[in-house]
């Protein structure tokens, strides 16, 4: 039975569908050749982000590394600064900095940014689980990651030490078997990368990604023992990355027969809105993301007083 | 406000005494620190803090540098003693991505706090990676300060000063100086500020620019080189990131004659920087070309003699003074 | 016979300094006679020095600012289209020669310069630092000229700034430090440095008396207008130099050189004419002054003065005066024009303004009184060579001619 409102199934599915709003808008957008960087779509994966983000507080700190932008809209940001920085633009989160490999960041709502190094960001959000546990303030970290960067050698660093330590820490996978064209089985021992959890005596837990309430629910598990004080959790969400690596990647190594039982997230989580409430959702959130679009072309681009910012800070 | 004659370790360590008694977000972590510290700067900081604050770390630098940048951003003031300067290739990504560059790539205006303390250099006998002068890396990516005090007053002052800054820090702690006593002073509000160089010895023949443990070599050869007429300015960079070029130029523009000393490598060394901008900026007040003396591009050995002959003696600084002042 | 040829800095009268100041003919290159190869600061003057010969210039052995003697090599030349390789081959011979026979400053420099091979590159100029360099140019020091304290003899910052404060700048842009405030210019000048010593010496050496005449220029200005109406234009100087002229010749006991053995008396008057000049008073000379009526003179006196002021004087145009008239009269209507002497001559005559006066005239046996336009020269002479009386009497011989013109 699920814990979740409706209210909050609606949130989730808004959320959901202005991450899918953005994929269609970025497909068309590199098609136009209109895209200074690198856009790795995440159709298909948006299920486990908005599940997972669905679970934590305002205040627990969100390191992502995830494909698409369902991560940052999941913990609450909007499409304007998203498609600022998509864009390039002064109106994005980062003033067009952080563009392609998104750093969508904004701090007062726990979205601590993203490590451009894949796998990067398990010894920081190590760091801010400790910062919780010196301080006692109750929040959590969950460090995002693919199925490809498991095999880093923080992952392992910083798991020992979290188990070790009990840190209010959450490890998420989004497992979707391939390290850009490479199969997992090709590198790993298992496919399955809740197994590794084993070997750090911490709860592995392995769940469809595709489904958000799912993902929610084990998320929600995980967040509650780590408050507790009981440490960390390994999560591992099996999804589907429905295109390419990046866009205009001619995906080679993939067959169609792939996508035969292929469930979309944002269909399944439709199943789950009352009444004929999707339909409209899915229509605001396209008009919120066609709004937000339109505003970060007419945006300026960034101007000269951007390249020297945000490297020192003056107190 | 009173001194007291301390080694140069136990001043970093008082440093971090007083600082954490004023700051509570102040936490240390590191191989050894809760028992000691491998170097002593940390000793009985366990006891009185509690090992909330003063954690030992498991051998994972990248994962004790990658949690500093992380506990920073989230608002704590990590101290990470990273063992070695060596180390720091073990967590280039922590430190000179995360730590350096995540605020620029996020766009985020913030204090982000963090202390790595690389101790460096020679110290008789440690071997090719456990001796390296790395503190030329701080300079290549933007983002980091740069420290390397001389003494044992400014290991307290720095430190000090490190801890209070809103941006991430790299403190080369000398390791051939860790044991060194000096007069520092016991005024906990005592700070040498980042970035501001000091004359060590005033001198008009020409100046001699270095840091860390090649400071007292070169007074001790400035001395020497006073007999035969030769009147050396010392100048002890103390920061290299900012580097306080003021200072530098001042003196230089007053000598005209330059050369840059320290234990790093030579080649693309913080010399070359060095006399590379020098040469940039007041050109027209040189009668000499800006010469470097470094560590020659060996890896250092583990025996002892080898390594000696590696890095500048006294004799060689004297030799490499009169060669400048004969140009 | 030798191809390369020693040229030296030419005897100029009594000059024995030069500095050289430029060279106008560079290496390798061809001139005629009569063209100018370089310029000097003497003593006395700035000079152009005539090649008394066509030829090719192969060395410039001197750097601008160089200060020499007469008699001092400043160059080597070779007679006009002598093949370049048979001058090479002369030259290294020469080079030897040179070497040998007087290390100059340049042979020092070259001696530096082959010390520091690492520093190789630099051609034939000498090693100059980007600080002397700068210092140089900032105070107008011509590094060549400074005596090097550096290593190996290498002019340093230091050098280039105390040179510039012992005022062997050129254009002193940054003079150096002064007990007067910004509102003054101090202005250093060797020619104005040689003028001072000289005065002091003649002052203290020479016991100098000065006579004084009025003379009446009435007939003077009525001759003056006559010639003009006639197209002879004559200045009051041309005629008072020319009657000053044919005095000495009938009596040269004023026309005469003191020297430490002997008194010289001249039998023509090379006559010198005091000229104010922006650098300070030179005197040109003219030669033999007696063969030259009064508007020659004249117009001799206007070109010398012309050419003084613009700096292009002759060495030999500066020297062998054998007495000499002074002129601040020319420059405003002084009232006594006495002036120290140009030694080795004995007698130097200074004219004051021309003045209207009240003059007590004898006519028919009646006086009276009328205006009429007067000067009062003053002869100034060496007691030691002459008493007063040659003096009253040149005095008189000028006036009895110049009232009866």
């Amino acid at each position: 039975m699920s814990s979740l409102t409706s209210d909050m199934i609606d949130t989730m599915f808004y959320r959901m569908a202005m991450a899918r709003a953005i994929e269609r808008l970025m497909l068309r957008h590199t098609r136009e050749n209109r895209f200074s960087g690198w856009w790795h779509p995440g159709e298909g994966q948006e299920g486990a982000p908005v599940g997972a983000t669905a679970a934590l507080r305002h205040d627990d700190y969100l390191w992502y590394q995830g494909r698409g932008s369902a991560w940052a809209l999941g913990k609450g940001m909007q499409p304007g600064p998203i498609l600022g920085d998509l864009l390039g633009k002064m109106t994005g989160a980062t003033r067009g900095k952080g563009g392609g490999v998104p750093h969508w960041a904004d701090y007062r709502i726990g979205v601590m940014g993203e490590g451009a190094t894949l796998g990067s960001v398990y010894p920081l959000a190590g760091g801010s689980a400790l910062a919780s546990k010196i301080r006692k303030d109750g929040r959590v970290s969950l460090a995002n990651f693919g199925d490809g960067t498991a095999s880093r050698g923080t992952f392992h660093e910083t798991l020992v030490h979290a188990a070790a330590w009990k840190l209010p820490l959450i490890y998420f996978c989004e497992n979707n078997g391939l390290l850009v064209g490479t199969r997992l089985g090709d590198v790993c021992p298992t496919t399955d990368i809740a197994d590794f959890a084993a070997g750090y005596h911490i709860p592995g837990v392995s769940v469809d990604g595709q489904d958000a309430v799912a993902v929610y629910e084990v998320t929600r598990e995980a967040v509650a023992r780590a408050r507790a004080g009981l440490g960390p959790t390994l999560i591992e969400a099996k999804v589907v990355r429905r295109r390419g690596h990046y866009a205009g990647d001619p995906q080679p190594y993939r067959t169609d027969s792939e996508f035969a039982d292929y469930r979309d997230p944002l269909e399944l989580l439709a199943a789950r809105v009352s009444g004929n409430k999707a339909a409209r959702l899915i229509d605001e959130a396209g008009r919120a993301v066609q709004t937000a679009y339109e505003e970060a072309l007419r945006a300026p681009s960034p101007d000269e007083s951007v390249i020297g910012r945000d490297l020192y800070h003056v107190a | 406000m009173s001194h007291e004659v301390m080694g140069y370790n136990a001043a970093m360590g008082l440093a971090l005494v007083e600082e954490m008694r004023r700051d509570d977000s102040i936490f240390i972590i590191g191989q050894g620190v809760a028992t000691g510290g491998w170097f002593g700067a940390e000793k009985g900081l366990a006891s009185e803090f509690g090992t909330d604050r003063v954690i030992d770390c498991g051998i994972s630098e990248a994962f004790e540098a990658g949690l500093a940048a992380g506990a920073a951003i989230a608002g704590m003031k990590p101290v990470v003693n990273m063992g070695f300067g060596d180390f720091a290739l073990i967590a280039g990504d922590e430190i000179y991505h995360k730590l350096a560059k995540w605020r620029y790539m996020h766009g985020l205006d913030v204090p982000m706090t963090a202390v790595i303390i690389f101790p460096i250099g020679a110290m008789g006998g440690a071997g090719p990676e456990h001796s390296s002068c790395t503190e030329v890396l701080g300079m290549h990516f933007p983002g980091l300060k740069v420290v390397v005090p001389a003494t044992a007053e400014d290991a307290k002052g720095l430190m000090k000063a490190a801890l209070r800054e809103p941006n991430p820090v790299l403190f080369h702690s000398v390791q051939g100086l860790g044991w060194s006593k000096g007069e520092v002073p016991l005024d906990p509000e005592f700070i040498v500020p980042i970035g501001k160089a000091i004359t060590r010895r005033a001198g008009k023949t020409l100046t001699i620019i270095t840091y860390g443990s090649m400071v007292s070599r070169s007074l001790a050869a400035a001395d020497q080189l006073a007999d035969e007429g030769i009147d050396c300015e010392v100048i002890d960079l103390r920061s290299l990131v900012p580097l306080d070029w003021d200072h530098v130029l001042e003196s230089v523009s007053r000598t005209h004659r330059a050369m840059v000393v320290h234990e790093a490598m030579t080649t693309a060394g913080p010399g070359a920087e060095i006399a590379a901008r020098i040469q940039e900026r007041i050109f027209f007040d040189l009668e000499a070309p800006v010469l470097r003396l470094g560590a020659r591009d060996f890896p250092l050995a583990q025996q002892a003699d080898l390594e000696a002959m590696a890095i500048p003696s006294v004799e060689a600084i004297i030799a490499k003074a009169l060669e400048l002042a004969r140009i | 016979m030798a191809i390369v040829h020693e040229l030296l800095i030419p005897h100029m009268g009594s000059v024995e300094n030069a500095k050289l100041l430029a060279w106008r003919v560079g290496e390798g290159q061809s001139y005629g006679e009569g063209d100018i190869l370089y310029e000097v600061e003497t003593d006395k003057t700035a000079t152009e020095i005539e090649a008394d010969a066509p030829g090719i210039l192969v060395r410039q052995l001197v750097e601008p600012g160089a200060d020499m003697k007469v008699g001092d090599r400043v160059g080597l030349w070779a007679p006009p289209a002598t093949p370049a390789a048979d001058i090479a081959a002369a030259l290294s011979e020469a080079e030897v020669r040179r070497q040998e026979a007087a290390p100059t400053k340049e042979a020092a420099v070259a001696e530096t310069a082959s010390e520091a091979k690492e520093l190789e590159g630099m051609g034939k100029s000498p090693r100059l630092s980007p600080l002397v360099r700068r210092l140089a140019a900032e105070h107008g020091v011509d590094p060549a000229a400074v005596k090097g304290t550096g290593p190996g003899g290498r002019v340093t910052g230091d050098d280039v700034l105390a040179a510039a404060r012992a005022g062997n700048a050129s254009h002193p842009s940054d003079p150096p430090a002064s007990p007067y405030g910004k509102d003054s210019r101090v202005v250093a000048h060797s020619l104005r440095r040689q003028t001072i010593a000289r005065n002091m010496e003649t002052a203290a050496a020479i016991p100098t008396l000065t006579a004084d005449m009025e003379i009446d220029l009435s007939a003077l200005e009525a001759r003056r207008r006559a010639d003009k109406a006639e197209g002879r234009a004559v200045s009051i100087l041309g005629y008072i130099a020319h009657a000053a002229v044919a005095v000495l010749v009938e009596d040269p006991r004023l026309n005469a050189h003191w020297t430490a053995s002997a008194l010289v008396r001249f039998s023509g008057v090379h006559l010198g004419i005091a000229v104010e000049t922006p650098a300070g008073l030179v005197v040109p000379v003219i030669r033999d002054a007696q063969t030259l009526d009064a508007a020659a003179l004249t117009a001799e006196i206007a070109t010398l003065a012309d050419r003084a002021r613009r700096g292009s004087l002759r060495a030999e145009e500066l020297s062998g005066g054998s007495f000499t008239i002074s002129n601040p009269g020319a420059l405003g209507p002084v009232l006594r024009a006495e002036a120290l002497l140009n030694p080795p001559q004995i007698a130097l005559l200074g004219l004051p303004g021309v003045l209207r006066a009240v003059c007590a005239v004898e006519r028919d046996g009646l006086w009276s009184t009328e205006v009429r336009p007067v000067i009062r020269p003053s002869l100034s002479f060496d007691h030691r060579a002459v008493d007063g009386g040659p003096v009253i009497t040149f005095l008189n011989q000028l006036k009895g001619r110049l009232e009866s013109l």
